[in-house]
């Protein structure tokens, strides 16, 4: 019974997260630990802090509740809870659009939106900024990392490990 | 492209997706559409401007959606499933291991987790000039691109707001935003397929 409850509020959560995985955490929270119980407020910041640090959607904390309350079966069921419905209306979305694409209103749609769509990466490059950029070393770490990305064939992959490894080794001896 | 290989571009993908959304975007950028060649930078905006509307985790949805692109629906399915595979299990260790080693692992984390980002925002803003370079060839669009990141940081105004009105604006006025269409739809689809 557990497993269906799971599913359940998991799906409810998902579907209420317009906005993105990190707009969805603080009803994560309420139900979790206030409604349903299943996890103690330390274990839910831990749980989110460990989703901070793994590569992946912040919602896969899902997996980590669900494991703590029922075990693999539980971190499953969470995991497809929180997923299943906003990945069935994208797949939906993708197969509805391929399908018109050709309609001229779709077409001026696209036109305009992409614009928008792409200027509001720029604010996840603030946010990101406002966390990290305490110092001219983070400043270094991020151009590098840009001019690498646009003129050289170096995996992403690598430039984020090169990133971390430098800041570890030189912050210290900047803060020291 | 072949569901194996499609599989394991997503895994590649998913274990180094650190901080979400614009890791991935710049990993499937990288992967699929530069290297590969079998997406374009016009698929990838795409995905975000129609996931915009739709609740849920964004990375998942623009995973899913170009999965589908790429695969149909055993395509989107497991797409989503590699990109999420190795999250889940870094997720079902740290749970495993929960109380023994993990307070000291958050601990130490901290100030890596400060380095990779600063990383992660260079990356992101390398993917952003090449996701803008196809869309963005008038004046008119890279004004609503400065306005939609402006209204987003100053004023907190609600993306898919934002997100609608630029279309609705396209809808409206296509020329303004269209300028040398087709020139740059060729430029940034390597394999020369027509796009879908």
């Amino acid at each position: 019974m557990v497993l269906l409850e799971l599913f359940v509020y998991f799906a409810i959560i998902s579907m209420l997260a317009f906005g993105g995985g990190n707009a969805a955490i603080s009803l994560l929270e309420r139900i979790s630990v206030s409604e349903m119980r299943w996890i103690t407020p330390q274990d839910f910041a831990a749980a989110i802090g460990f989703a901070y640090i793994t590569p992946g959607p912040v919602l896969i904390t899902a997996a980590f509740i669900g494991h703590r309350v029922a075990g693999l079966s539980g971190a499953l069921v969470a995991t497809l809870g929180v997923f299943l419905v906003p990945w069935l209306l994208s797949v939906l979305a993708s197969h509805q659009v391929r399908r018109h694409l050709d309609h001229p209103w779709l077409q001026g749609f696209g036109l305009g939106a992409a614009p928008a769509v792409i200027g509001l990466l720029g604010i996840t490059v603030f946010t990101l900024g406002s966390y990290a950029f305490f110092g001219w070393l983070y400043w270094v770490i991020a151009g590098t990392a840009l001019i690498l990305t646009l003129f050289s064939k170096v995996s992403p992959i690598l430039i984020l490990i090169g990133g971390t490894i430098l800041g570890a080794w030189a912050g210290p001896l900047l803060a020291g | 492209m072949r569901l194996p290989k499609l599989s394991w571009h997503f895994i590649k993908i998913g274990s180094a997706a650190f901080g979400g959304l614009g890791v991935t975007l710049s990993l499937i950028e990288r992967y699929l559409v530069k290297d590969q060649g079998v997406l374009t930078a016009r698929e990838v905006t795409e995905s975000l401007t129609y996931t915009k509307f739709l609740p849920g985790s964004t990375g998942v949805q623009v995973v899913g959606y170009l999965g589908y692109r790429l695969g149909g629906w055993p395509g989107a399915a497991l797409a989503t499933g590699a990109y999420l595979l190795p999250a889940f299990l870094f997720m079902l260790v740290l749970s495993i291991l929960y109380g023994e080693v993990t307070g000291l692992l958050a601990d130490s984390a901290t100030p890596a987790l400060r380095d990779l980002t600063a990383a992660v925002a260079g990356i992101l803003v390398a993917t952003i000039y090449r996701l803008a370079k196809p869309a963005i060839t008038t004046l008119t669009g890279g004004a609503v691109a400065v306005a939609a990141c402006a209204l987003g940081v100053v004023h907190g105004v609600n993306p898919a707001w934002i997100v609608l009105a630029a279309g609705v604006l396209g809808i409206l006025m296509p020329k303004s935003f269209a300028q040398k269409q087709r020139a740059t739809a060729q430029e940034t689809n390597p394999s020369g397929q027509e796009i879908k």
